[in-house]
């Protein structure tokens, strides 16, 4: 929760970072985590650091990584960025390397094909199905593109109202 | 005693530890303002209506399934399904009826019921019938678990075991949303599958917990109000400013030609040329597409956009920063008011 109250200069204007639900219009707000060391302990902890990125055409969303490009002139007091890429999206990442589909730490394909001979062996059906997967937004069950809040009054019917 | 001109100047002088006789050195007397005095005995009467009400939000009960996201419940309607390990047995298929009903799910143990029920849960997410530990998996057991022991809560008659189910099921309930928020970040589309296929509603954290007060609470309600009446009255404004554009657009036309002829008549330098008019029909030819069109309009303000009380609004904000539970909460979000 605490984040970075030091604002530091950087050396590049490009930064990569997660995107977060904002309340503002057409700006995504964007964490970006860098390591800083500690002198007494010796050790490299992370610290965050927000940034609002303007995108107009909403391009990236909750989850997503992003690369987000310094303005010229701040367009208002806390817009000092815009979106440039949308890099990675939530939970849908290519290996940029091998240019494989990954889930966590593993490949897709080999999983699937783990699967498969299991599957052979047991005369099981199938579970999730990727190719047949449809795209993001499909279900109505995912109260992460707003951040939840404490319900203030009874007559509020909302769903991210806790 | 007649230096005590009130009750409540000499309360006051007591609370600070002096003695009742020396308050004139230590207290400080309020000033009479005017406000002060026609507070006391206001001349006329004013008729004025409170237009904003609060009403107690009522609790919702942490371990019921409104709560914890969960939209089917358990229930023992077993119908006639044997537990866990009988099935695939052959004797059952040649035994008497009697023996079936004895046997069944109906007639077994707590234990047996529950883990068929898991069984069952589980099925639905399983890649092939060995899998036990996968993620998907794993978040089936934990609803399982949850839910049959929201319905022994609802069972039970004693206070002492609700309150053994109770934190068991908040400590799962959080166990849970970590393992969907995981499962999130890692595979996407997966966990969109999974909260259809066990009808889950995921919903994170909010950012603070506080504690819900009157005055706090009616100060956000009466900057929604104060914000929705403005933007009624800017939009009445704006749509009887639209009525109006039509026949302006057709009288510029009209004026911009009349103008022109004029000009050519008198031979003046002509100020006005054939393109100002095409351009003055361009724009009333956008302007009755646009009409056409149906742009669907935000709803704003949207509840929980003025959320913890020092949210900017604009002109001043409504509650100080720098009290105890925001001190190390990040800045405030300013929402864009421009239309």
């Amino acid at each position: 929760m605490s984040m970075a109250l030091r604002q530091v200069v950087r050396a590049s204007s490009l930064l990569i970072g997660q995107c977060h639900p904002s309340l503002v219009r057409d700006t995504a707000r964007v964490i970006v985590s860098r390591l800083v060391l500690d002198d007494y302990f010796m050790v490299h902890i992370p610290e965050k650091e927000v940034f609002y990125a303007y995108d107009p055409k909403n391009q990236c969303k909750p989850g997503d990584v992003v690369l987000i490009e310094q303005l010229p002139e701040r367009k208002t007091k806390k817009i000092t960025h815009q979106v440039k890429e949308v890099i990675f999206p939530c939970g849908d990442i290519v290996d940029p390397v091998s240019g494989r589909r990954t889930v966590g730490n593993q490949y897709r394909d080999l999983m699937e094909y783990r699967e498969e001979l299991y599957r052979k062996l047991t005369d099981s059906s199938q579970g999730f199905d990727y190719s047949s997967a449809p795209p993001r937004g499909s279900t109505d069950k995912d109260k992460t593109y707003r951040e939840t809040y404490q319900k203030y009054d009874a007559r509020i019917k909302d769903d991210y109202a806790v | 005693m007649a230096l005590f001109q009130n009750s409540i100047m000499r309360f006051r002088c007591l609370s600070r530890g002096g003695h009742p006789l020396l308050f004139q050195l230590n207290t400080v007397l309020p000033r009479e303002t005017e406000q002060r005095r026609w507070m006391k005995n206001p001349k006329c009467h004013l008729e004025w209506k409170v237009k904003v009400h609060w009403e107690i939000p009522k609790g919702v009960k942490k371990y019921a399934p409104e709560d914890t996201g969960d939209l089917e419940v358990f229930t023992p309607n077993f119908q006639d399904s044997y537990p866990v390990w009988l099935q695939g047995c052959k004797l059952l298929e040649t035994a008497d009826e009697t023996t079936k009903e004895l046997l069944s799910l109906n007639y077994s143990k707590a234990p047996d019921q529950y883990e068929s029920y898991q069984m069952n849960l589980s099925q639905r997410v399983q890649r092939h019938k060995l899998d036990l530990d996968s993620p998907e998996v794993q978040i089936a057991k934990m609803t399982a678990r949850l839910r049959w022991l929201q319905w022994l809560m609802c069972t039970a008659e004693k206070r002492r075991c609700k309150n053994q189910f109770r934190g068991a099921v908040r400590k799962l309930m959080d166990q849970r949303r970590q393992a969907l928020e995981m499962m999130r970040l890692s595979d996407y589309k997966c966990y969109e599958w999974v909260l259809e296929k066990l009808q889950i509603i995921h919903k994170p954290k909010p950012p603070i917990y506080i504690n819900i007060q009157r005055r706090q609470s009616l100060r956000r309600l009466t900057s929604e109000y104060v914000y929705k009446l403005k933007k009624e009255k800017r939009e009445a404004l704006h749509q009887e400013l639209k009525e109006k554009q039509e026949e302006f657009l057709r009288e510029k036309i009209e004026t911009l030609k009349w103008i022109m002829i004029e000009e050519g008549d008198l031979k003046v330098t002509p100020t006005i040329t054939e393109k100002d008019v095409q351009q003055a029909e361009q724009e009333l030819e956008e302007f009755l597409h646009q009409k056409e069109q149906h742009v669907e309009k935000e709803e704003i303000p949207f509840p929980g956009m003025w959320r913890y009380d020092f949210v900017v609004t604009g002109e001043d904000y409504v509650d100080k920063k720098e009290l105890l539970p925001y001190r190390n909460c990040e800045q405030v979000e300013e929402y864009d008011t421009r239309q």
